[in-house]
């Protein structure tokens, strides 16, 4: 299937794309256009970078809502050169309007399913399913941070933060994660191996229920919305999986230097 | 199975808060109440990020990204008009869902691509969302390779979506 579309998007630029020089051209091309947008996006984190007055801010929160804001304008942009470009100018201007209204109509579609979620999320926590859970969970967390579950707040603060992701409690979740990361943090400065494998653990984010994104599929007409559960498990486990590993490999190299 | 799974889910709980003397009607109201104020939070932020990607996506400019880096998604596997939502994913949280629900409504909610796009939205999270937030909390200057382990976790995401997609619905 994936090739069925790669052909298709490949036939509108060049019907004759038959010489294998010129596909490993463009995947070179690609690339290195990855690996730049890659390291674009790595300088965003280095205080190098914020030598550029125009995007300096005093909080993080600052800097990201910034950087959104440049994306917006980017977008913006990019669309306004491809419809003048392609002659889709008309359709532009009324896909404004038309993607508004889109917004609407879909959080008025989701607020239902949103609001019926949380109401079982907190009978959940009222109930002490978050506790029991995070009690479960804490062999298998002593192997992720070894060093920092012979702390025991810190350990009951990880695991809240773990059981809390897997239920979907995002408002319970940062501010355990947040507490765990303020006792792992040794006042240097410097995020240690622990408190760079928590954020990974919690960028990749490992949920039972994705609630939020079987709502859309149900306001957007799906006959079972629930029906990607095992495809959302699956690729959470490989996503943590792989997050995990790479943090090793990389805390094992930084030690090597 | 999975049709009984959430009426299942919500019996369960419930049976479970009564057991635990919890006042269910009442959690349940107080749940639903901070439910329908973060659906109205993320309102605005769709309103200005749907626009944007709507726009985006009349103008031709979605295939054009799509098109340049099809030779690269395709050796992972990851259908190539699924890059909207790749690339705004780790950024903004309310961008990926723009993205992704603009996907969905175009290709259709059970086909190949609105699938991959469900389960990348449900599976990842907004990397540098969490990375300001912890870092910022815990007062940390120097990440190290927290960042790049995180992107790579995303892509190993959006990698498996793709992968499990076809796995569990191979006729679409």
């Amino acid at each position: 299937m994936p090739e069925r579309y790669g052909v298709m998007i490949n036939s509108t630029i060049d019907p004759n794309h038959t010489t294998t020089f010129k596909s490993s051209v463009e995947t070179s091309v690609s690339a290195l256009l990855f690996c730049i947008s890659g390291i674009a996006v790595h300088s965003y984190d280095n205080p190098a970078r914020r030598g550029i007055k125009y995007l300096e801010k005093n909080d993080e929160e600052g800097e990201r809502t910034m950087l959104l804001s440049c994306i917006w304008l980017l977008m913006l942009a990019a669309s306004l050169l491809c419809g003048a470009a392609t002659g889709h100018a008309a359709a532009v201007s009324a896909a404004v309007t038309e993607g508004a209204g889109a917004a609407v109509t879909l959080v008025v579609g989701l607020a239902g399913a949103m609001a019926l979620w949380s109401a079982v999320l907190e009978v959940m926590a009222q109930s002490g399913l978050t506790d029991a859970l995070s009690r479960l969970l804490r062999p298998l967390l002593c192997r992720v941070y070894p060093k920092s579950f012979r702390d025991p707040d810190c350990a009951a603060a990880l695991s809240a933060n773990f059981s809390a992701n897997l239920l979907g409690l995002g408002n319970a979740a940062t501010p355990a994660g947040l507490r765990a990361a303020r006792l792992m943090a040794n006042g240097s400065g410097v995020a240690g191996d622990e408190l760079c494998r928590l954020v990974v653990m919690n960028t990749a984010s490992v949920q039972l229920l994705p609630a939020t994104v079987a709502a859309v599929r149900a306001a957007l007409g799906s006959a079972a919305p629930f029906d990607i559960l095992p495809c959302v498990w699956l690729t959470s486990l490989c996503s943590v999986g792989t997050g995990l590993l790479c943090a090793r490999l990389l805390e094992r190299l930084a030690v090597r230097r | 199975m999975t049709a009984l799974l959430v009426p299942t889910l919500l019996l369960a709980v419930g049976a479970w808060g009564l057991y635990r003397r919890v006042d269910v009607f009442s959690a349940l109201c107080t749940g639903a109440k901070s439910g329908l104020k973060t659906a109205m939070g993320i309102l605005p932020q769709l309103v200005v990020l749907l626009s944007a990607v709507y726009m985006l996506r009349a103008s031709g400019a979605l295939q054009m990204l799509s098109a340049l880096f099809a030779p690269l998604f395709r050796l992972l596997g990851i259908p190539a008009e699924t890059a909207a939502l790749v690339f705004l994913r780790p950024v903004s949280g309310s961008g990926a869902l723009a993205a992704g629900s603009e996907l969905i409504a175009a290709y259709g909610a059970d086909s190949y691509i609105g699938r991959c796009a469900a389960v990348m939205l449900g599976s990842t999270e907004t990397t540098f969302y969490v990375v300001a937030v912890y870092f910022g909390g815990a007062q940390i200057r120097r990440t190290r390779h927290a960042v790049p382990a995180a992107l790579a976790a995303d892509l190993a995401g959006f990698a498996a979506a793709a992968l499990s997609v076809r796995l569990f619905f191979p006729t679409t």
